[in-house]
């Protein structure tokens, strides 16, 4: 059974993964993005993510029912909230029958967040101020 | 007709509010909720051009809407979220 969430708390990576374990699945594979510092020449101090949070689960639930209907348990969680270095801003996990199924859908399931849930990062660098998503002006 | 619109992220930071009204004739369409949002805020026209609408919290295109089927707009700024 799928869990998906917008959280304003940190998240409880643990607590996660032990939603994804079942006695059908012997494979599980979890990412979790967290806050980096560098992105090339870029320092980033902090980051705010917010969320049109109604529209957000519904495309989450979308991803995540299609994937269990493969055969697998899929749990989606993004925070939203001011983020320092490290903290964990998404987490993603699959558990599947055999490890080349839960890969493949953790990172179908990544990506396809990444491109299509509404969610914002708003990047505090040390030079400035920048919006994920958009070329930098 | 007068519809609520929701604004986010760049979006909303540019004009200020998180929702704004804008007036819409039928068929409720993508192109002309973009429309009208860039001719009452032209500062937001560079932006505009790569933000998507949801109509009823579902993405949309092409799709023409008549207004009682439409309870909520959105704009939905180039996303960045993982």
């Amino acid at each position: 059974m799928h869990y998906v969430a917008i959280a304003a708390q940190p998240l409880d990576v643990q607590a996660l993964y032990e939603k994804l374990k079942a006695p059908e699945f012997g494979g599980i594979v979890t990412f979790v993005g967290t806050v980096r510092q560098w992105t090339d020449e870029i320092e980033t101090q902090s980051l705010e993510y917010t969320a049109y949070t109604e529209m957000a689960l519904k495309e989450m639930t979308k991803l995540a029912v299609a994937i269990e209907a493969k055969g697998a348990n899929v749990v989606i969680v993004h925070r939203v909230g001011q983020l320092e270095l490290t903290d964990e801003a998404v987490f993603v996990g699959v558990a599947a029958a055999h490890r080349g199924e839960a890969f493949k859908w953790c990172e179908y399931l990544i990506d396809t967040v990444k491109k299509q849930v509404p969610i914002w990062k708003k990047e505090f660098d040390t030079d400035k101020i920048r919006w994920g998503g958009l070329n930098d002006v | 007709m007068m519809f609520n619109v929701k604004l986010f992220a760049i979006l909303a930071e540019q004009i200020g509010h998180s929702e704004v009204q804008l007036t819409l004739t039928a068929p409720i369409t993508a192109a002309a909720v973009k429309t009208a949002l860039r001719a009452q805020y032209p500062q937001t026209a560079s932006v505009l051009a790569d933000c998507l609408v949801a109509i009823n919290q579902t993405f949309v295109s092409e799709e023409q809407f008549a207004p009682s089927e439409v309870t909520e707009i959105a704009l939905i700024p180039p996303v960045s979220g993982g």
